[in-house]
């Protein structure tokens, strides 16, 4: 009895299974403890993901770390406020612009309906109460649009708290970060330094292939969406692309959730038609089709096999709990943690049941 | 080594070893023709381990990660079980992990309390990404090592197959 105990514990699926609670332990302690930060850290992490190869390249011609390191960031800051200075007047200004118009949404919305009802009455023989329509279809957006709204206000918000923080935890990332990985591993005992060094790089390499990949992907759909935003002639269309291309990033709800921001666009716009709302639809279904047929196979899938099932209730809960932060990073954690676990397992197998007990 | 604190294990000093490493290094044929610059470059990205007489250092059919360096104090190769080799203070062993993830050939056993180092293959991969040239010529010494071996190889089963 107690042998079959012991082999059962010693399996590599229940050590895998053992160490994976584990670690998930340690991060949501370290989550919960660093929750003021979390997005500052994440963000830094993104930046030194992004400006590492940099530091490399500096550090391959001969310069040393810590100056590669002070050049890279003081580019990095100095382009940041060069930007901010630039867009901050145009983005200010074309907000106030957008918020007046927001005020005369129910108008536009009901000038919509009537156009759309007096075509129908003329050509199909048919029509409808364009008063009734209307205040239904703006309760409705405005339910939405104020959900969205919050979320997105209160991930601005954290975005412009973050900024102040960001370059210096990047800085110190970019200069000491390996050293404190290395650090880390000490701490694991001589039996499993291997296995724990195995299956740190195989994961992270994994995972940095989704993360670009995911990267690409949103960088791709918000360029095909400006493009095509700014061939329909449609406003704002940069800050509609990156939105587009944010939201698409959210499985199976981000399809409908990417469609709402051009059409509340093309309702506040000077004149709304028909035929501009079609075509803003027009431009994100075919942006979606692009992305179904040829990003996602070829840039995030393979990388990424996870269930649709799995996504789906991962998706749900981390919206639940985490709102738009939760809806945008749930694939990314649960890929994390299928690759940690497989990897852990790969590792327990590779290193054998006989050699650990 | 086994029983030794978290604590003890990530705040121990680690300026003493590095250069007593790289001086091993240098006089190691893996190094050949590597500078010192880059030597103690690497060296410092790799990792100190201590280890208690009678602990098994790497076990036979297991995956490798890397090479190790014997810094002080000795080791044994084994072989099911009969003791074919020992290593002293500046051998270094496993080194094929550095080239593939292939299984461990031998068991290596500590048989005085020692220092080691282990230089990982993400250590190399790393180093290969930031100084080619020089990552190149540790490459470059480290296939001229398993081709040598490889024909030790081949002459003793020449050798036992005209027996």
């Amino acid at each position: 009895m107690k042998s079959l105990l012991s082999d059962l514990i010693m399996h590599p699926a229940s050590l895998a299974g053992i160490v994976f609670t584990l670690i998930l332990a340690v991060i949501w302690l370290f989550v919960f403890v660093a929750s003021p930060i979390l997005f500052t850290l994440g963000l830094s992490a993104m930046f030194y993901a992004a400006l590492s190869p940099t530091v490399d390249n500096l550090e391959r011609r001969d310069v040393g770390k810590g100056a590669a390191v002070s050049i890279v960031m003081v580019v990095v800051v100095v382009l940041m406020i060069a930007l901010t200075a630039l867009l901050y007047p145009t983005v200010s200004q074309q907000f106030e612009h957008f918020s007046a118009r927001a005020s005369q949404l129910d108008n536009r919305i009901l000038a919509l309906c009537v156009q759309i009802d007096t075509w129908s009455r003329a050509h199909l023989g048919t029509g409808f109460d364009p008063q009734v329509v209307a205040v239904n279809a703006v309760q409705s957006l405005s339910a939405k649009a104020d959900a969205t709204s919050i979320a997105v206000r209160s991930y601005f918000s954290e975005v412009a708290f973050s900024l102040l923080l960001v370059p210096l935890v990047t800085f110190f990332l970019l200069k000491d970060y390996r050293m404190l990985r290395s650090d880390m591993m000490q701490a694991l005992p001589n039996r499993y330094f291997e296995l724990g060094w195995m299956v740190y790089n195989v994961a992270t390499g994994q995972l940095q292939n989704y993360a670009r990949g995911i990267f690409i992907q949103a960088i791709s759909m918000s360029l095909i969406c400006t493009a095509g935003f700014w061939l329909a002639d449609i406003e704002y269309a940069p800050v509609l692309g990156l939105l587009v291309g944010l939201l698409n990033l959210i499985p199976f709800f981000g399809i409908s959730l990417a469609k709402i921001p051009p059409v509340v666009v093309v309702l506040l716009s000077d004149q709304p038609d028909f035929i501009s709302i079609v075509l803003a639809l027009v431009v994100v279904f075919v942006a979606q089709i692009i992305d179904n047929i040829y990003l996602t196979p070829n840039v995030v899938a393979r990388s990424a096999s996870l269930h649709p099932l799995t996504v789906m209730i991962g998706v749900m809960l981390a919206g639940y709990y985490y709102g738009f932060i939760g809806l945008i990073f749930a694939v990314p954690v649960i890929f994390s943690m299928k690759v940690i676990y497989l990897e852990l397992l790969r590792g327990f197998r590779h290193f054998g049941p006989k050699r650990i007990s | 080594m086994s029983s030794e604190a978290i604590w003890m294990r990530l705040f121990r000093p680690k300026v003493g070893w590095v250069e007593d490493a790289c001086s091993l290094c240098e006089k190691n044929t893996l190094f050949d023709k590597v500078n010192r610059k880059s030597i103690r470059w690497l060296v410092t990205r790799m990792h100190p381990r201590s280890y208690r007489v009678g602990e098994p250092i790497l076990d036979m059919g297991n995956s490798g990660a890397g090479a190790v360096l014997v810094l002080s104090g000795e080791v044994a190769v084994r072989i099911n079980g009969a003791e074919i080799q020992r290593m002293h203070r500046g051998d270094l062993f496993g080194e094929v992990a550095l080239a593939a993830d292939l299984p461990r050939t031998a068991d290596i056993v500590a048989i005085e309390d020692c220092e080691l180092v282990f230089f990982l293959r993400s250590d190399l991969q790393e180093w290969l990404a930031i100084m080619p040239k020089e990552a190149a010529r540790l490459l470059q010494n480290l296939s001229k090592m398993l081709a040598q071996r490889l024909m030790e190889k081949n002459k003793l089963i020449s050798r036992q197959q005209d027996r």
